[in-house]
């Protein structure tokens, strides 16, 4: 039991304090993804994690195999998880909410490029051969005109095969669906990327993130760096940025409708699966950004399974807050930060706990979060 | 003569005259049997057989959660987890040995001399370093010619005449001064086990894990459900994982010639008939027992609950009971697996029983037909050994799957199935407890009158229409 010895003091510290901001700055990225998906149509995006992965993999190839700055890896890194949460969504789930006459045919466009991805492999483009980076970014624009000849065939099949009406709940499938995505979009990123964890190596870094000179300040006795202030900074901007959009655009304002009342925001002329994708966009380039700056605080370990417990941790930051609610996943993320942090200080081998054993608690005895309205009805 | 019929293994289909289901199920039964006399019991495919019987075994047992209560359980591998622990940890107590927790860590230290973790000083004349590197006591300090040499990674070597000491590269563990033979007589919970009273137990713990899991998740359904229980059976696999007296850690712990489970006084390896007749028979037992229970009133008070449970409460239905019930077979059941597994591969580690392993199993639930009893043996028979075949060369194309791809080909499988044919393969039978398929059920719901229907176009219509 000497694991669970420690004293009151260990946990009111600074570094603490700072650690938990950080962690809580990234978990609020990741879990307003979730949040905004489970808002409108009522599904635990498993694979968001899975595109936190893929983001901080192709920013870290554009990085080092491209030599492209920081800023501008983020940016590509952005563009592509936007692409890549419109095909998860356009490829898996749409087909199961099944409104869009076309949904089968537009669906199969994604398919079609896991396909193909999964099929380069066997040809040997793998991303540390040749151009690297670039060859990635090749494969996911070539694939694109590759995959409408795979539509074609595959749509007939689907037609073929699709069973009349819908035979099992929605809800169940469209959620067995989404962690077959997450498995099957860990498995490309190891067979495309190599299963050994990458380290960010610091020459590819900004300057003022490296060495010595990479320390902000000192508060008592802990260093906070410039990673961490970086970090911090983004959080909120992206923060700002995401709460702009929903409140004052025309689009965040169907977003809003869409999460009261799907139904009823059609018959008032809202495009629903417009906003639908428009939703997984946003909750993805922020999950890619999250992504890189994970990866820069832990000094690495990007690798195919990263993705797995930030995306359950961040999702429980959801809950935590009130799922639904971009608010609460904001503040959700800072709790479980902080749990992780207090976690970290007390039994590290077991921080991933702390944060599962609060987001159990909650939905046992608040399922309506923090912030959410009590008595409606969730899950 | 029908009354009596009902109580036998296939009573309700000979008595109902489907002869076509009643061959079937007797040609499977003459397969499983004759396939290892012809094969050998160390045949590959014999193996294989062993190993989708075995997760047959622990698919049904989370259909029974997933399919016939409609809940999805995203932590069912905690079952199998402490199963296999359970399982270990007996067999290896039952020799008279403790988990690994008694072995000390033993630095060398700079004359030579040799230190244990509990201050025990051997000094350098009683160590004899052997050519590989590891070293022993000379004979003199000889404790027991029934220990082990035990290598830096913790792996224990039996070793005939050389006693506890270990190391080769510095580091490792011992035995402490008490022995083997000595805890054997002084160890209150050593006793000769079966192997099937060590299954009981195993699976005992587990259904009492399940209803312990129940607990706090019984008003929840869904989402709410699949991620409580993701959570708990991560904090599980954490416990399992940091638990290095219970589980071996991260090394996993095994079993070697002195700890072989035993059957009636047989010992039971991996390729012994014994083996293969115990998980044929606990498999058969378990297809008896759940196909039973799903005819039964414990299933149609599960078809009830999945299909609307605040309707099921008022029509009396005890809701939650049925649901306490279905999570201590299932939980059971998944001991039971796990304890199977564990003494099939030899080894248990904690790491390769996370969260993953659990959607293994839900693939071939989902993939056979949730609720259907020969979906999900139908979906284990086809889905268990496609990791093993996709590590054959494809003949025409002349290219190696790599072993990592078979996860793909699970996952685009979960989204296949739930794309194109969501009810599985061998969807369950509208007569398993219910009056109608969910399909009729929704074409009802769909054609009853409401304020506004939103149809979609390629929704069935009504059935009169």
């Amino acid at each position: 039991m000497d694991t669970l010895a420690f004293s009151v003091s260990d946990i009111f510290t600074f570094e603490v304090f700072f650690n938990a901001l950080t962690l809580g700055a990234l978990y609020a990225l990741i879990a307003v993804g979730y949040t905004m998906v489970y808002g409108i149509i009522k599904l635990i995006n498993f694979a968001h994690g899975e595109i936190f992965m893929m983001g901080t993999f192709l920013g870290l190839l554009l990085m080092t195999n491209a030599s492209m700055p920081l800023a501008l890896a983020m940016l590509a890194a952005m563009a592509a998880c936007v692409i890549l949460g419109v095909v998860i969504d356009f490829s898996a789930y749409l087909p199961l909410r099944r409104q869009h006459p076309l949904a089968d045919n537009v669906s199969l466009i994604g398919l079609g490029l896991i396909s193909v991805l999964t099929l380069s492999y066997f040809f040997g483009v793998r991303s540390d051969v040749g151009a690297g980076g670039m060859a990635v970014i090749g494969i996911l624009l070539g694939a694109v005109p590759l995959a409408v000849f795979v539509i074609a065939i595959l749509g007939l099949l689907g037609r073929l095969g699709r069973p009349k009406g819908t035979v099992q709940s929605d809800r169940l499938s469209a959620l067995i669906t989404a962690i077959g995505m997450s498995l099957a979009l860990q498995t490309i990123a190891q067979l495309v990327f190599g299963a050994d964890p990458r380290p960010i190596p610091d020459e590819v870094l900004p300057s003022f993130m490296v060495g010595d000179g990479a320390k902000a300040f000192v508060l008592g006795g802990t260093q906070v760096t410039f990673k961490e202030i970086i970090i911090w900074v983004s959080a909120v901007g992206m923060m700002v940025g995401l709460e702009y959009i929903v409140q004052y655009t025309r689009i965040g304002k169907a977003m809003r409708a869409c999460a009261l009342d799907k139904d009823t925001a059609s018959l008032m002329g809202v495009n629903v699966n417009y906003v639908i994708a428009v939703t997984f966009m946003i909750g993805s380039a922020m999950a890619a950004v999250a992504g890189l700056l994970y990866a820069i605080k832990v000094g690495g370990n990007v690798y195919f399974r990263m993705g797995y417990y930030p995306g359950v941790i961040a999702f429980a930051a959801a809950v935590l807050g009130g799922i639904g609610n971009i608010r609460g996943a904001m503040l959700g993320g800072l709790l479980i930060g902080l749990t992780e942090a207090i976690g970290v200080a007390i039994a590290p081998e077991y921080k991933f706990a702390f944060a599962f054993g609060l987001m159990i608690a909650v939905i046992l005895f608040r399922p309506w979060g923090l912030l959410g309205k009590a008595g409606a009805k969730r899950a | 003569m029908n009354s009596l019929l009902k109580y036998l293994p296939l009573g309700d289909a000979i008595a109902a005259k489907k002869w076509s289901s009643v061959g079937l199920s007797v040609a499977i039964a003459v397969f499983l049997l004759l396939l290892p006399l012809v094969l050998g019991f160390d045949h590959r495919f014999v193996n294989i057989a062993l190993f989708v019987a075995i997760f047959a075994v622990g698919a049904l047992g989370l259909n029974i959660v997933v399919g016939s209560t409609g809940l999805l359980d995203l932590g069912y591998v905690m079952f199998l987890a402490t199963g296999a622990v359970v399982t270990f940890n007996m067999l290896l107590l039952e020799k008279g040995e403790l988990p690994n927790h008694v072995y000390q860590r033993v630095t060398i230290q700079m004359d030579g001399a040799v230190e244990l973790e509990d201050g025990t000083r051997l000094d350098a004349a009683d160590v004899v370093k052997q050519a590989d590197g590891t070293r022993k006591l000379s004979t003199g300090q000889s404790i027991d010619n029934e220990s082990y040499l035990i290598s830096a990674s913790g792996q224990r070597i039996p070793s005939k005449n050389s006693s506890v000491l270990i190391a080769s590269d510095g580091s490792g563990w011992a035995l402490p001064v008490g022995n083997a033979k000595s805890i054997n007589g002084s160890h209150p919970f050593v006793f000769d086990m079966s192997l099937l009273f060590i299954m009981l137990i195993a699976g005992g713990l587990c259904a009492v894990l399940g209803i312990l899991r129940g607990i706090p998740t019984l008003k929840l359904t869904g989402d709410y459900y699949a991620i409580v229980t993701l959570g708990i059976a991560e904090m599980v696999f954490l416990f399992y994982f940091n638990t290095r007296w219970l589980t071996g850690g991260a090394n996993g712990m095994s079993l070697d010639s002195s700890s072989t489970p035993t059957l009636f006084g047989t010992e039971l390896y991996y390729d012994s008939a014994a083996f293969y007749g115990l998980v044929m028979a606990v498999l058969a037992l378990t297809v008896i027992m759940v196909d039973r229970l799903d005819r039964s009133r414990t299933g149609r008070a599960w078809a009830a609950i999945r299909l609307d449970e605040t309707a099921a409460r008022a029509c009396g239905i005890d809701a939650s009971k049925y649901k306490m019930i279905a999570f201590a077979i299932s939980g059971f059941l998944g001991g039971i697996s796990g304890s199977l597994y564990a003494i099939w591969l030899g080894t248990v580690a904690a790491k390769d029983l996370d969260v993953w392993m659990s959607v293994l199993v839900l693939c071939a639930v989902v993939l056979g037909g949730m609720g259907s009893i020969r979906g999900v043996l139908f979906g284990s028979l086809i889905f268990f050994p496609l990791r093993e075949f996709l590590r054959e060369e494809i003949p025409v194309l002349q290219v190696r799957v790599p072993p990592e791809a078979s996860n793909l080909v699970y996952g685009l499988l979960l989204i296949f199935v739930m794309r194109f044919r969501p009810q599985g393969l061998l969807p369950r039978s509208k007569s398993s407890g219910e009056t109608m398929d969910d399909a009729q059920r929704k074409a009802v719901q769909a054609s009853q009158p409401r304020l506004f229907v939103m149809k979609d176009s390629r929704e069935p219509s009504s059935p009169n229409s």
